[in-house]
This record gives structure tokens, sequence and C-alpha cells, in this order.
């Protein structure tokens, strides 16, 4: 759609639009600002190795004594290292830890960390939804279990709900 | 690794910046995702990390936040998290306009209801201010073109605005 | 000013344009209107409460039965009545569609009777397995928000019904349910709790404006201060150094091998990956480049040169790591034993610490670990802040029903003494404007708009 317009009215229009202010931009700029003074002190924008690279320098370095520390390595010097086999694999492992016992969490932040400081900045709404509905806990649902016991079950949906006064009263 | 060493950033910059053109920026990331504001951080942290001269920095701001709008738009990781947020509400594109000359919402509708091309150059030159030449530098295609869908876009914003009766329909982000 | 650091410079000018950009949003601050009518105190004084008495609770533990109303509600079919459940708990009270609300509350009749079990039990002991540390998992969570939105809903029904006794019978169990939510040492509870008690008071502030509604001042008075108080758990997470393994919180006494080290390490840099928020080089990779400035840490601590060369290196690197985090630790929470008022003027003294950290593994720790301190006290004192307001507000009422009238200043008021606003120690802001009550707070530098405190209150009839 183009051609004949009237240039004053969509000037106009243009003027309203231009009256619109957005919406605040809801960024936290206390957070901002600290990021980016941690950003600009390291001044790298790339990626960080993964746990598999690095568990090959701390197997490379750790039994290696103190002679390559001589001198202070910068941060240009940790390569990037294609490394094919699993972390557990590579890294030799003290009795007190069995490798194989440990399971591999490197992949993402700590669950209960990330959760605290959503819950921090977004309020209870950062939590997440409930889990499966109906009866995806193993063993089965509570009236499952009743049913099993011989127990006619106690909880059935669509009871008529009447307002509780004082102490609620057994069912 | 030196600490403290590293050039200082110019804070005075980055809180200009963001005072200036958060809200706008915000506004331009809401039209492709639910989540502008991670858009907008990441666009100036990008800025800070990278340490070059852009030289006009507002543009290439923009580039980042589209391009960092879309693919969050597109990617499945963060769909799972956009349904972690399920229980919010839609955030309003523009403040309430007291003055009652546009109605705000009637606005934001009316924006949506456009197709992309003409909805973002809309956004970025009304309230990001910037040329069409730059707005061209931000999409991928040259300062006429942008011009173009910019005249056809306030056209069609015109005709929807101008007709109460019309029925919107919402594009979905 | 003086010279600082590019990271100080910035939490400086952050705090300035954070006290500016509150002033000039200040008109936009969102108001809640109050319309409510006078009251007399109860007879006696206490007939009303909003948490439940020790003679009143029964013995037992409230986490037992609080996680099966949990399971209960996980299991539930209907989760689109849940969403709407949520919906609702943000309606005006006069816009609550009845039926539907009365159909929905019914499916939850057993859940409901669950929560209120648990809750009027006198202790609670959640039991969490601490040792998990940062991998802990926490999915009965949510299931607390679902609780409080549902008891919020009854009472609102209640309220509407005009079971005044009932709706505080219910608000009771809410408080309840928020107080036993927040015990428990780890700060999600604190925050989830205080969550819960702040739903609740939107659900008072609806029974305060309703016809006949009774007096809640001494029943607001009689909350504890703070109603949530997560001083243990900041101190938990803070001090404990609660995510730490445990051989990471007294390096000097563990007796480990280089390997053994470097698997502590491992674990723990499995905390971090590259798309965390922090986004930098993972804790290994940094550990190994902090060596020397770990090494010199520790010669400058008086430690003999020759006993930190014979210890492993990642070794040094935890100490240096450990001492680095209480130094930051300490700086930050020794301001959580000040009194708010007192403490809200120094917070560019905490932040400077914070800021000023070396940019190294031990900083990045801090960034990672800690939890916002700051943001954590402010939900806190908001919560105090409306419950102290909402007291105010019935003192008003009770003026009200002696003398007739709206007082021209809150030092009118005689009858009760009238709560200060906790953030500041200071009165609230009050005048009369065109026939209403107008009490506020000022905008503090830790919150937004829309964490304001502001009350248009109209009295009717």
């Amino acid at each position: 759609m183009h051609g004949t317009h009237d240039d004053g009215e969509l000037k106009g229009l243009e003027r309203s639009l231009a009256g619109l202010r957005p919406a605040p931009a809801g960024i936290d700029r206390d957070e901002l600002m600290f990021k980016a003074g941690q950003a600009a002190a390291t001044g790298r924008a790339g990626l960080a190795p993964n746990a598999a690279v690095l568990a090959v320098l701390v197997a490379a370095f750790a039994g290696a004594g103190t002679t390559w520390l001589a001198r202070p390595a910068a941060p240009e010097r940790i390569v990037q290292v294609t490394v094919e086999k699993p972390v557990l694999r590579v890294v030799e492992l003290s009795p007190m830890m069995p490798a194989g016992e440990r399971p591999e969490r490197s992949v993402a932040r700590a669950d209960y960390l990330e959760l605290r400081d959503r819950v921090l900045a977004e309020g209870m709404d950062a939590l997440p939804p409930l889990g499966p509905a109906g009866g995806a806990a193993p063993g089965g649902t509570l009236d499952d279990l009743w049913r099993d016991f011989g127990i006619p079950p106690r909880h059935s949906a669509g009871k008529a709900w009447a307002p509780s006064t004082g102490r609620s009263a057994q069912s | 690794m030196a600490a403290g060493k590293s050039k200082p950033i110019d804070t005075q910059l980055l809180s200009r910046l963001l005072d200036e053109h958060g809200r706008a920026l915000t506004l331009f990331a809401r039209q492709y995702c639910d989540s502008p504001e991670d858009v907008v951080q990441y666009a100036f942290l990008k800025l800070v990390r990278s340490r070059q001269g852009h030289g006009n920095m507002v543009p290439w701001l923009y580039r980042v936040a589209r391009n960092r709008a879309i693919s969050i738009a597109r990617s499945s990781t963060r769909r799972q998290r956009r349904e972690l947020r399920v229980a919010r509400r839609e955030q309003p594109w523009f403040e309430p306009d007291y003055a009652e000359e546009l109605d705000a919402r009637a606005a934001a509708d009316a924006l949506k209801a456009l197709p992309e091309p003409q909805r973002e150059i809309i956004i970025a030159h009304i309230w990001g201010g910037l040329t069409f030449e730059q707005i061209g530098q931000v999409v991928g295609c040259s300062s006429s073109t942008a011009h173009r869908h910019y005249n056809e876009g306030l056209s069609s914003l015109r005709e929807r605005l101008r007709s109460p009766c019309t029925e919107h329909t919402t594009t979905e982000n | 000013m003086r010279r600082a650091s590019p990271m100080a410079i910035l939490a400086f000018l952050t705090a300035c344009l954070c006290m500016t950009t509150s002033a000039q949003e200040q008109e936009q601050v969102a108001v809640r209107r109050l319309a409510v009518r006078p009251a007399a105190e109860p007879v006696p004084a206490m007939r009303y409460r909003l948490l439940p008495t020790f003679y009143e609770q029964e013995p037992g533990n409230a986490a037992t039965v609080l996680k099966t109303a949990a399971l209960m509600l996980a299991q539930h079919d209907d989760r689109e009545a849940l969403q709407r459940i949520g919906d609702w708990a943000k309606t005006p009270l006069d816009q609550l569609p009845l039926e539907a609300v009365r159909t929905a509350l019914s499916q939850f009749e057993s859940e409901l009777h669950y929560v209120e079990l648990g809750a009027w039990r006198e202790r609670c002991d959640w039991d969490w397995p601490l040792q998990e540390g940062a991998m802990m998992l926490l999915p009965d969570l949510a299931a607390y928000r679902n609780m409080a939105r549902l008891l919020a809903l009854q009472a609102r029904m209640q309220i509407l019904e005009r079971d005044y006794e009932a709706a505080i019978h219910t608000l009771q169990t809410g408080f309840a349910l928020a107080s036993h939510v927040a015990e428990g040492r780890i700060l999600i509870n604190g925050l989830v709790g205080s969550a819960i008690a702040s739903v609740m008071v939107d659900a008072v502030e609806d029974l305060m404006q309703a016809p006949d509604a009774p007096s809640l001042y001494w029943a607001l008075a009689a909350l504890p201060r703070p109603l949530v108080d997560l001083r243990e758990a900041i101190e938990f997470e803070m001090t404990g150094m609660a995510f730490w393994p445990k051989e990471l919180r007294k390096p000097e006494r563990m007796y480990l091998s280089p390997r053994q080290w470097a698997e502590v390490f491992r674990g723990f840099g499995g905390l971090v990956d590259e798309s965390s928020r922090s986004g930098s080089l993972s804790p290994m990779a940094i550990a190994l480049v902090t060596y020397t400035d770990a090494k010199r840490h520790l010669l400058e601590k008086g430690q003999p040169p020759e006993e930190v060369e014979a210890m492993p290196v990642l070794q040094v690197v935890a100490i240096y790591l450990r001492d680095g985090w209480r130094l930051r630790a300490d700086a930050l929470l020794k301001w959580w034993y000040v009194p708010y008022p007192q403490a809200r003027v120094r917070r560019l003294g905490t932040e400077q610490v914070l800021a000023e950290a070396p940019d190294n593994l031990a900083g990045r720790l801090a960034v990672l670990l800690m939890p916002a301190l700051q943001k954590a006290r402010f939900q806190q004192m908001k919560l105090e802040r409306r419950r102290a307001g909402l007291q105010a507000v019935e003192a008003i009422r009770l003026h009200a029903g002696a003398t007739g009238g709206l007082p021209e200043r809150l030092e009118e008021i005689e009858r009760v003494p009238v709560p200060l606003n906790p953030m500041r120690d200071e009165p609230f802001e009050y005048e009369l404007r065109d026939g209403r009550a107008v009490l506020s707070a000022p905008l503090e530098p830790d919150g937004r708009p829309e964490d304001a405190f502001r009350y248009e209150i109209e009295m009717v009839r």
C-alpha cells in the first residue's frame, strides 16, 4: 500500500505516536552496572572452556608440583582443546571420591542458586509450575494406595465447598 | 591475571545510554520476544565487553538487540523458560496516555498487527530515533527500502486507528 | 569524590542515578485505594489474631503434613483451576465471579484441609538435605505458593459472605503457613514465606474494607517483628558458606593429595557453566591462574614460606578463596545486624566493598554464591512497612470511630499509638486531600516505583 497518502496526516500520526512513551525498561540498573564493571575488567567476550577441557588442565597440572607456576599464566594461555573422552575418564581420582558415584553436574548452574536468585529478583511468580498433573507420582496416587489397602479413598473431587467456620471439621 | 588494571569504562556513557535508550530498546525487543529486559541487558553488556568503538553505538545496540531477541524467540531452550513465566501478564508496550490524544493500548495493538518489517522500522525510527540509513544497517536493507516500509506502515496504522470498528488481530511474538 | 577503581565509580554512580531516577519516578508511584469504615476496639482487645496462639496449635511437625498437601496439589488434575485461582487473587473483590470461585475452591477442599492441619501445628522442621548444597532440589516450593493463593481466595470468599470469623481463621492459617515455610535455614524458603505473608496481607486489606469489619489494629500489632525474619537464612548462606564443598570451608585443616584437591575443585566448578549469568571462565581455570595471588596472600598472613611451598597448589588457592569470601561476606553481612533505618544509608559502603573485589575467582564466587543481601533485606522491610502501614490505617479507623472523622494529622490520634515507618524509624507521611487521607512513605533507593508505599484512604459509612 503506497502511493497516494496525505503527508500532513501521516506527520500528525507520527507526532501522536511519538507522544506515547514506551513502558519502563524494567532493567535492574544496579545489576547491569555491576555486571558491566565486571565485564569491563575482564575485557573478554569469549565463552568459557567447558568442563572437559578444564578437567584435562587440572589433570595435567594437579600432580605436577609448583614448577609450572613459576610465572603467572595469562588468561590467553588457556586454550580451547577438543577432548572427546568424558570428564570422568580423564581425571585420575582419589579413593575418597570415586568418580562413578559423582554425577556429572557441570551442565547447568546449580538448581538452588538459580531458583533463589530468580525468586529474589522476581518474587514467587518465578517458581516453576507444579509438576505433572494427576497420578504422576511413582506408585500411583494416594487414592490408589488406599485402595490397595482396602480403604475407600477419602479424596474425591467435586464435593460442594462450604465456608469453614472456626476449626475445620474432619470430613 | 591482572586485576583492576584494565582500561576504565565510561560509566557515565553507559548510564546515559540506558536512560536515553533503555525504554525504546525494550520496546523494540518486546516485539520479538517476551523477555525484552534480558535482551537489552545482553546488548549493553556486549557493548561493554566488546570494548571497541562502534561509531554511533545506538544503531549497534539495536542490531545486537534485534539479533538476540529473534534468537531467543526461536530457541527451544528459551521457550521452556517462557513456559515457566506463563503466569505473568503481558507487559504493556506504552505508558497510558492520559492526554487521550492517542490511546496507548490501541496504538500497541495496531503496531502488533503490522507486518514485522514495517513495525520494527516504525519503532526504531519514532522511538529509537534512528535514521533510515541506520535502520537499514540494523535490519539489512537500503535506506530507501526502510523509508518505504515506514510510510506503508504508518498508512496502515492510520487506517487501523481511524476505524474503531475494525477487528484488530494481534500478531503473535 | 575520592579516587577509586572503575567498579567503585560504577557502584557510586549507579546509586546516584538510582536516587535521581527515583525522584523522577515518584509521580508514577502506584497508589492503593482503601475505602474503610470507622471501627471500635474489639472486646476483648485480643479477640482477633492473625496467627494461631500456642494453645491453639497442635503438637507435631507441620512439614510432614504440608508436604502431603503439596503432593496432593501436585497430583491435582485441574491445572486450569489453579491458574484461575492465581488470576482471581488479583481481581478486585467486587468483581470476583462468586459461583465460579465457589466451584473452583470446592475442588480443593481436601488440599485446603491438609494445609490447615499442617499450618496449625506448633513446629516445623523441614529437614532439608542441606549436604546437597547448591544442587539441592526443592520441587514442592511452588505448591506453597499455590496454597497461599487458595487460602487468600477462600478468605476473600468468606469476606464477601460476611463470615469474618471464618475469614480471620483462614488468614491465621495463611500467616502460619508463611511462618512455617520461612523456617529452615535456606534463603529461598524465607523469600517464599515472605511472599506468602504478603499475599495474606492483601487479603487483610480486603477484610479491612468490608462492611462492619472488625478493627484489626491489635491483631496486626500482635504479629511478630519482623513478620518473616530472613536473618538466620542469610547467616547460613553467608557465614556458613552453605554451598561450598566442606573441604573448602576449613581448607587449612584438610590433608588431601593434589589429586584429591583437584576433585574437590572439579565438583565446585560444576556450579558454574558457560551460560550462567556470571558468564566468565569457570573456577577451575581461574584457580590455576590465581595461585600467585593466593601464595602472596598466605605469606602476607604470616605463614612460613616453606609451609606454603609444601602445600598443594589448590589448597593454597582454597585458603585464599575462603579468606576472600569471608572478607566480602562479613563486609556485607555486618549491616544486617544494624537496624535497617541506619543500615540503609550505608548501602554505598557495602556495594563498594563488593565492587572493589579483585576480579578473580574469589570475587566471581561472591557474585555467584552470595545472595543479593540488599534485595533480601529490602523485601523483608517492605513487608514490615506494609504491616505497619495497615496498622496505621487501622489506627485511623479507630480514631474515626471515636471522633466521627479522619484526623487532620497523625498526631491527633490518641486512642492507640500509630506505628512508625520501620524503614526510616520515622512517622509515615500523612495529609488530607479532597476529603481523603493519604498515607505514604518516601521512595527508597533500593526500591522501584512499584515498591512504593502510598495509600489513599476514604472513610465511608
